[in-house]
């Protein structure tokens, strides 16, 4: 079966060097958090909209990506649309954030933090 | 009904109010505020990032809403060091947001803020009285229909 292969051959999503070095940032110095988990809660104009929180211990659902040191757990109603994402970290002057490249989105708000598959 | 009018009224003396002033304070390269109702409030994290993002003392938060959006109406931040005879500037602590008159007309009452989240940190209208709903992340929103506001054409 090929899309069987598919899943378990590489990590739901990749995360890019910015996004490995906020991460590392952020859980920096604390000792309970053993990375982020990612989560879709069911807000904003598009219908859906990622959440980002620290993560204190691995769920049973939760799927585990681990790069470079850093841990991402995707909460199990977001595996789903996030499979295949690179979630990256922008930062500029006047706004600093966490994008996911998503192929499967169809639309997505201005900000791009809710999104319609 | 007679609510509704007195407040539609209310509105059209705020605008011509705003039309009488702007030659007078063209001449004072707005530099001050205009009538309380036309005015912003400044949060705390606004006044402290903003700080932060200076790199010159002439630097201010430009806020302008424009259409675009998932809600019709966005808002947008940049750094600037300009102003014209068609901004309104607030200051704060030492800050300075600017606002164009145009834009203002559209979030008056509202605050200009700094979110601090794990998956966001941006700068951020909210508050606004005269919209009625937002996108998630308050980039983007819709005007209330009911306030007697005219869409300028």
């Amino acid at each position: 079966n090929k899309s069987k292969k598919f899943v378990s051959n590489r990590s739901a999503i990749v995360l890019t060097s910015a996004a490995i070095n906020r991460i590392k940032e952020l859980t920096a110095g604390k000792d309970d958090v053993i990375g982020l988990r990612i989560g879709v809660k069911q807000r904003g104009c598009n219908g859906l909209s990622y959440s980002l929180e620290y993560a204190k211990e691995r769920l049973k659902m939760d799927e585990e990506v681990l790069q470079e040191g850093v841990r991402v757990l995707i909460d199990s109603k977001a595996q789903l649309s996030l499979l295949g994402t690179e979630m990256d970290f922008i930062e500029t002057k006047l706004s600093s954030e966490f994008v996911f490249n998503n192929p499967n989105v169809k639309g997505m708000c201005g900000c791009g933090e809710s999104f319609t598959i | 009904l007679s609510d509704v009018f007195v407040f539609s009224v209310r509105t059209l003396t705020t605008h011509s109010a705003v039309n009488h002033m702007k030659t007078s304070s063209q001449r004072r390269h707005a530099e001050t505020q205009t009538a309380s109702s036309e005015t912003i409030e400044i949060s705390d994290n606004c006044v402290k990032q903003v700080k932060k993002v200076m790199d010159k003392s002439e630097d201010m938060l430009r806020v302008e809403v424009f259409s675009g959006g998932c809600s019709g109406l966005q808002y947008r931040f940049d750094m600037t060091d300009k102003t014209t005879a068609e901004d309104v500037v607030f200051s704060r602590n030492g800050v300075k947001v600017v606002v164009d008159r145009e834009s203002l007309s559209y979030m008056k009452g509202s605050t200009v803020d700094y979110s601090s989240e794990l998956i966001r940190s941006a700068f951020r209208v909210v508050d606004n009285p005269l919209s009625q709903q937002g996108c998630s992340c308050g980039a983007s929103f819709a005007l209330k229909v009911d306030n007697g506001f005219k869409l300028k054409t």
